[in-house]
């Protein structure tokens, strides 16, 4: 009954059938026993109640089968992790000295009309949650992400005008992230690359200068406006840091109003 | 995105994994093309996510090793052929490592195997010179044919069909309902003493069928005619390897990887070379296949590599 041995110990030519087919198997659906079909025809129970197989013929359909090829697939976003040898995609753009009242729908407004709006992020500080005056917007194309640069870097937006730059990964918005947290700087006078005037420097508040002035001394960070000081607290970030905030931003929608009233001040004086 | 000469043209590898010690052997994406599994001669299973791109999970079959796998149509559930101690195939879950079944019945080595698209059913082909088909629900074989030599085999994108590939020199078509009683179709090929096959493909749109071999070309056929549309050729493979060709999804462009690391690609009506993409692999490139549902490739020697375009739409 049991058609293997006969079919795998013999050549093929001994055994008295070429091919078998399972018609009825118990495994599969209620049934005494099974049932083989042997070469379309000869079947291994007497009566089988099946009939042999009919003439081979093709059973496929002649379609039109243009669905096929027209197909548009989606380009994956892969993560830009360790693993990632290629080219970085331009599409993040890195916003500093923005008003502390831009909240992330303002951005997306103010950002939608140069590109498809991915991700909108604005950086917080981790410990008294203030507005850092930096944020992060990632574009679905680098159309968008240089776009956006070409027209609102250096326009005024809220009364400030503010910096706006393409960003490889994050690396210039978590640098100056750690210049505002660590008292370095302020959201007004952090040094944003080459663009940083120095004139702006000056005019800073005067509670982070004295320390800049030691700093100075002690020769740590470059002369502003040329190029993007180390972080003074040594680094701390590898080459790959996680993109975004560091900490999770929680929605703040109501910020002490003196304390914002203070920070808007300063903004007047440095502007 | 569609496909189109400049897209392909414009990939560039993104991501390299290097999880496994030996060679990739074989890897499947899953219907959804959010996953692709991946097996080694160093007997691992690799899982990788498709749309972040990295790792998920590392399985092992240490004692049968594993060789050819294949997605079943549950999300989690693989069956796999294997390189060692006997040549059942096992339906693994990959939620809790546990076997589901074995189907054994192969005496010699399984290579091919190939799930239909519609149902439960898969076949196999093996060295021993048989084709068996078997229901992921049974461990009953459900259907053996001894053939005249070597098969290679795979389902139609339908799965009302399925082609076999035998002895290298013709393709046999066989209806599902009536495999037993012979193929309504047999495509004769002039026999080529250079190389043997080694795969054999059906196009997303069931009108082509594509021919892998060791050698130094592959061949495309008329799904319906047998006749031979085109011989690509012109890519490295020196030493007989096993290299994997493919379809893209579009039924459109025919890739392979070659001993030097570099993939060739070719449009499939007029036969002329698209693109050639280094691949910067450390060896020959034995598996490439395109995601079903993205717009991106796998290829892989003992590393795997994820592929991107280049250029924005």
């Amino acid at each position: 009954m049991e058609p293997e041995t006969g079919g795998d110990s013999q050549r093929v030519p001994s055994v008295p059938w070429r091919s078998y087919k399972l018609v009825v198997d118990p495994a599969l659906r209620r049934a005494p026993q099974k049932i083989y079909r042997y070469d379309g025809v000869h079947f291994s129970v007497p009566d089988s109640g099946y009939p042999p197989a009919g003439a081979v013929q093709d059973p496929r359909p002649r379609r039109i089968w243009a669905k096929h090829r027209d197909l548009s697939l989606p380009v994956p976003k892969f993560k830009l992790d360790e693993f990632y040898v290629g080219q970085i995609p331009l599409k993040e753009v890195t916003f500093a000295r923005l008003n502390d009242n831009i909240r992330e729908g303002f951005l997306t407004e103010m950002c939608r009309k140069y590109g498809e709006v991915e991700e909108v992020e604005i950086l917080l500080h981790p410990k008294t949650r203030k507005h850092l005056g930096l944020a992060r917007v990632l574009f679905a194309s680098t159309r968008g992400a240089k776009e956006t640069v070409k027209h609102l870097h250096n326009t005024s937006v809220m009364g400030d005008i503010i910096h706006a730059q393409l960003d490889i990964k994050g690396q210039q918005r978590m640098k100056y992230y750690e210049l505002i947290v660590n008292g370095a700087y302020t959201p007004q006078t952090v040094p944003t690359g080459g663009k940083a005037a120095a004139g702006e420097k000056a005019e800073a508040p005067p509670q982070p200068e004295p320390r800049r002035r030691h700093s100075a001394d002690t020769a740590f960070p470059p002369p502003p406006g040329n190029g993007t000081p180390d972080p003074p607290s040594g680094g701390g970030y590898g080459p790959f840091p996680p993109p975004g905030t560091p900490l999770p931003a929680p929605l703040r929608r109501r910020g002490p109003p003196l304390r914002r009233q203070v920070s808007r001040g300063a903004v007047v004086t440095s502007a | 995105m569609k496909l189109t000469d400049n897209v392909l043209r414009s990939f560039r590898v993104a991501k390299v994994f290097r999880e496994n010690s030996d060679k990739i052997n074989c890897f499947d994406f899953s219907p959804n093309g959010e996953t692709v599994i991946s097996s080694s001669d160093d007997d691992s299973i690799v899982l990788y996510d498709c749309q972040e791109g990295k790792p998920k999970r590392t399985l092992y079959s240490k004692k049968y090793g594993v060789d050819l796998i294949r997605y079943t149509h549950a999300a989690n559930t693989v069956v796999y052929s294997s390189n060692k101690i006997d040549d059942t195939i096992r339906y693994l879950s990959l939620h809790d490592n546990k076997y589901i079944r074995y189907f054994p019945g192969h005496t010699k080595r399984v290579v091919a195997l190939s799930m239909s698209p519609v149902d439960d059913t898969f076949i196999s082909g093996s060295l021993d010179k048989t084709i068996r088909l078997w229901d992921l629900r049974s461990p009953n074989c459900q259907g053996l044919m001894h053939l005249q030599g070597k098969p290679v085999c795979s389902f139609d994108p339908e799965g009302l069909i399925f082609a076999a590939g035998v002895n290298s020199e013709m393709v046999k078509l066989y209806d599902l309902r009536s495999f037993d009683k012979g193929p309504f179709a047999t495509f004769k090929m002039q026999y080529d003493r250079t190389c043997e096959w080694t795969g054999l493909k059906f196009s997303n749109d069931g009108k082509l069928i594509l021919i892998s071999t060791n050698g130094g070309f592959i061949r495309l056929i008329d799904a319906f005619k047998g006749a031979i549309l085109h011989t690509f050729g012109g890519y490295n493979n020196s030493k007989a390897v096993t290299l994997e060709a493919s379809f893209t999804p579009d039924s459109q462009f025919i890739m392979i990887g070659s001993e030097d690391g570099k993939i060739h690609v070719w449009n499939g009506e007029s036969g002329m070379k698209v693109a050639v993409l280094d691949g910067k692999h450390t060896g020959p490139i034995t598996c490439l296949q395109f995601n079903p549902k993205f717009m991106t490739f796998a290829s892989a020697c003992s590393n795997m590599a994820f592929w991107l375009p280049t250029i924005d739409d």
